[in-house]
């Protein structure tokens, strides 16, 4: 570590700086939680396996849910994705997603055309909520049984329109599996109202626990609680003479030793984010992201993308600068103290719809942490970078 | 033998129900169950007093936690 002064615009990619709060569970895990939860009789694996069940609990709390039991913990939102999706897709169907889709969708699905599943984008950057809806619905074929879709795009912020999706998809009886991965902790989500099936999240990002952290949740009364095939099999303490998988959510899609001390820091980072409240959140965040924004759009040779449009945002602004690629910007910024990132985000067909797929873009994202002043002095770098570019 | 074990199907369950009970005044204790108890290997359960026994089975069953089976216990 340098004694440099940093100024942290990376939340998207994960969130810092943490809550001393999330330090300090994950530690006292360390101590208190450190037995194996769910294997053993003694102490310290009761205590663990507790720490792993408030867990649960606090995400359901968070998501206006009930079932601790259809919380599935994962080591980030690309292995829920994956449990998702290769749970639920079967060979033949045809699978709809929008192109503000990250690598963790695309990829998965990708892999599976040699089962031959296919899949198509539908645009999802267009003007306002009512051309994405329109767009998802022209996407629709017959053999498409099921739809993945981000709930904010980690390229440029934009909200997407989800409940109107989840009900076409709900008359449709198409499966809708929502990426919550810019969302959770940073916009206010009832998974009820929210109409999908499952929704797949970070524990590290606008949740503010500990990296290695992740989720799955399944919808109350989703026949998805039993009938998401295994993609990782192993022990998990239950039914262990038995070769199979349990049928039973969590257990079932959860093989292997947790992450207690991630987990329980995660628990820690989400009560914080729920003392704070998720509405206060946002809104100081929209704040600083029009802030932002703004001054990103009033400075001369800056393009910006993908945030000219009606929708709500987290805060997340993707922007170029003038002649100089973006790992440029991105290295000019991390000399003054700046962290941001450059590149394409793992998101090519966001990054095809922008116009930037070249040498990508350089994403600014904000956290509850950032500040005015942090804005402001980020916007004067910026100012002077573009300077340069003349 | 005044006391049973509820068998449930997993930790996650055990501890879910649990706290229901707990919510509704019966007091439970978490155990391990050994591979002869559950015929399928490593389980979880509550031992709880028998007294408590007709009233706890009826609480999980109104909150539609399976009970897997229950057992006597010492």
């Amino acid at each position: 570590m340098s004694g440099k002064s940093l100024i942290y615009f990376d939340n998207a990619a994960t969130s810092y700086p943490k809550p001393p709060q999330v330090v300090e569970a994950a530690m006292r895990a360390f101590s208190e939680c450190g037995g194996n939860p769910g294997r053993s009789s003694h102490l310290l694996s009761r205590n663990a396996a507790q720490a792993v069940f408030e867990c649960r609990e606090a995400v359901c709390e968070l998501l206006g849910t009930n079932s601790p039991e259809n919380v599935v913990f994962t080591q980030n939102t690309t292995h829920a994705l994956n449990l998702a999706i290769k749970g639920i897709v079967k060979p033949g169907s045809h699978v709809l997603v929008s192109n503000l889709e990250h690598n963790s969708v695309i990829r998965p699905l990708h892999a599976m055309g040699q089962n031959s599943v296919n899949y198509s984008f539908f645009d999802a950057t267009g003007n306002g909520d009512e051309y994405v809806v329109k767009s998802f619905e022209n996407g629709i074929r017959k053999s498409t049984t099921t739809a993945v879709i981000t709930l904010a795009s980690n390229t440029c912020g934009r909200i997407l329109p989800i409940e109107r999706i989840a009900q076409i998809c709900k008359a449709k009886g198409i499966a809708l599996i929502v990426d919550g991965a810019q969302a959770l902790g940073e916009t206010p989500v009832n998974f009820g109202d929210l109409g999908a099936d499952i929704i797949c999240a970070p524990g590290h990002k606008g949740l503010l626990g500990p990296t290695g952290t992740g989720f799955l949740v399944v919808a109350q009364n989703s026949k998805y609680q039993t009938k998401i095939e295994t993609l990782i099999q192993g022990g998990n303490g239950v039914n262990s003479s038995l070769f199979s998988m349990p049928d039973e959510l969590p257990e079932r899609l959860e093989s292997g030793t947790l992450n207690t001390v991630g987990i329980a820091g995660l628990a820690a980072g989400i009560n914080y984010v729920k003392k704070v409240g998720v509405k206060n959140i946002f809104e100081k965040n929209a704040h600083l992201y029009k802030r932002l924004c703004d001054g990103l759009g009033n400075i001369h040779g800056v393009s910006l993308y993908g945030n000219n449009d009606d929708s709500l945002h987290v805060p997340v602004a993707l922007f170029n600068i003038g002649k100089f690629s973006s790992d440029q910007v991105a290295a000019m910024l991390d000399e003054q103290g700046f962290c941001v990132r450059s590149g394409l985000h793992c998101a090519p067909m966001a990054h095809r719809a922008f116009g930037t797929s070249g040498s990508g873009a350089v994403r600014a994202s904000l956290g509850f942490e950032n500040t005015e002043r942090q804005v402001d002095k980020f916007l004067y770098a910026v100012n002077k970078i573009s300077e340069s570019s003349n | 033998m005044n006391r049973t074990v509820i068998v449930l199907s997993s930790v996650t369950y055990a501890l879910k129900a649990q706290k229901v009970l707990m919510a509704n005044g019966v007091s439970s204790l978490l155990e391990k169950l050994s591979a002869e108890q559950t015929k399928k290997g490593c389980g979880y359960g509550l031992k709880i007093d028998n007294r408590n026994l007709d009233n706890a089975l009826a609480i999980l069953r109104k909150e539609r936690i399976r009970v897997v089976k229950t057992l006597d216990s010492a």
